[in-house]
């Protein structure tokens, strides 16, 4: 065969990777040289019998052996990972006298740093006594209180309006509600901040309460439906539940 | 997630990040198992090869420039080490190699035999061309046939193809072109 002196352009032509001039310059070329054509035919064949070639893929153990030796050697693992072995060794595992030294320098400090905490805590406003027009007691103005008038208020007027017989899982409830609540804690409590404060009434009226809640506590225990009456009783003949509500209303 | 470029995980590699390079080996493996394949012609070797060529890679990346992509580069270590693989097996005369992947290759026959599935002609007809191909490229030079299996099963630019084997451009067109001619002239004989 004739030899031509461009057929190593043929290649480039061929996989399209010639600067556009010379591709039109060899693409007038190819016109005209029986050489190159034949190459690029060949190159054409070449290409159309090797589309239908693959090649074989390795066997998966074989596959999974490489990638693992390869993982192996090359530690593929994150790096924040060994940054955080390297702390854990450093500082817990296996830390030098210098890092020791620093270590129990920092606990000092940072009992020292709590300790100062406790200056920054806002200090806990006292208890001050304001007197509630309607019932003309004097009420010590605490959250606690607050809070401990309101839950006494809702289980009372439950126990009033409840039918000793039929609604023994109420009764369960509300004495469960006392409980939970640690309301006898509470007036004991409450009790002994009035009489810090010299309040003889609201002293008088947390005690009325904390008996009520003690009747209740003895109905959870016995079930005996007696008690429960003479608690309604009680709570209908005194101005108990009206004192509470009248309290509450005034705070709300 | 963004991936991070070849060329930030080689800096980070420099620099000693040793999870940096073995994000690049994950990223390569494949393909420098797949060429070290082409060139040698049985798994069992060509992954003793790739392991081989990280390894290399790992030892000498701090005299990596960036005149080059890390792509070329590695590849360029893949060729060069199958070639020397080919060179040290024709001098040891052994021919385990070969019988170990025709054995392997006579395993999977005899499993397809055995267990017969629709498309297992087309299947053998497609291990005839790829055992007549491998047999062919088989004959070429070291050189013709690295240029050979980049350009026609890597899909390699003539330029690339260049770098790595570490020759001229023109004598790369040469190479494939020679390679081609000599692949048809082989196949004609045959039939």
């Amino acid at each position: 065969m004739k030899r031509c002196h461009q057929d190593f352009l043929a290649v480039d032509y061929f996989f399209k990777e010639l600067d556009p001039t010379i591709q039109e310059q060899y693409r007038r070329h190819l016109a005209d040289c029986p050489v190159c054509q034949s190459h690029i035919r060949t190159m054409a064949e070449t290409k159309r019998v090797l589309k239908h070639h693959r090649r074989d893929e390795p066997d998966r153990a074989l596959l999974r052996q490489y990638q693992f030796a390869l993982a192996q050697r090359f530690e593929m693992k994150a790096r924040s990972w060994r940054w955080f072995d390297w702390m854990v060794d450093s500082w817990i595992r296996r830390p030098s006298m210098a890092v020791r030294l620093v270590e129990a320098i920092a606990l000092i400090l940072l009992g020292f740093f709590i300790g100062s905490l406790r200056n920054w805590l806002p200090e806990r406003e006292p208890a001050v006594q304001v007197v509630n027009e309607k019932t003309d007691l004097f009420v010590i103005e605490s959250p606690l209180l607050k809070n401990y008038l309101q839950q006494t208020e809702m289980i009372f007027l439950d126990v009033k309006n409840l039918d000793p017989v039929e609604d023994h899982q109420l009764i369960i409830n509300l004495v469960q509600s006392v409980q939970y609540r640690y309301l006898l804690q509470k007036s004991l409590l409450l009790r002994e901040q009035a009489r810090e404060l010299n309040n003889q009434q609201l002293a008088e009226l947390l005690n009325r309460i904390e008996l009520i809640l003690l009747e209740l506590e003895n109905v959870g225990m016995s079930g005996d439906v007696e008690i429960l009456s003479l608690v309604q009783q009680q709570l209908k003949d005194t101005r108990l539940l009206f004192q509470i509500k009248a309290v509450n209303m005034e705070e709300i | 997630m963004i991936k991070e470029s070849d060329a930030k995980l080689v800096q980070r590699a420099k620099q000693g990040d040793r999870s940096a390079f073995g994000k690049l080996v994950k990223r390569y493996q494949n393909k420098v198992l797949y060429l070290a394949y082409d060139l040698i012609g049985n798994y069992i070797d060509a992954q003793d090869v790739a392991q081989n060529v990280f390894l290399q890679a790992f030892q000498n990346i701090v005299y990596f420039r960036d005149e080059s992509s890390f792509s070329t580069w590695i590849y360029r270590i893949t060729t060069n080490a199958a070639i020397d693989f080919q060179r040290s097996r024709k001098r040891r005369k052994s021919v385990f190699v070969d019988q170990s992947a025709n054995q392997e290759q006579e395993r999977l026959m005899i499993e397809n035999i055995e267990d017969p599935h629709p498309g297992l002609e087309e299947e053998i007809e497609r291990r005839d061309l790829q055992a007549h191909v491998a047999r062919l490229v088989e004959n070429l030079s070291p050189q013709q046939k690295a240029a050979f299996v980049l350009k026609y099963f890597h899909h390699r630019t003539t330029d690339e193809i260049a770098e790595i084997i570490g020759c001229d451009p023109v004598t790369v067109r040469g190479h494939i072109l020679r390679a081609t001619l000599k692949l048809r002239k082989q196949l004609k004989d045959e039939r």
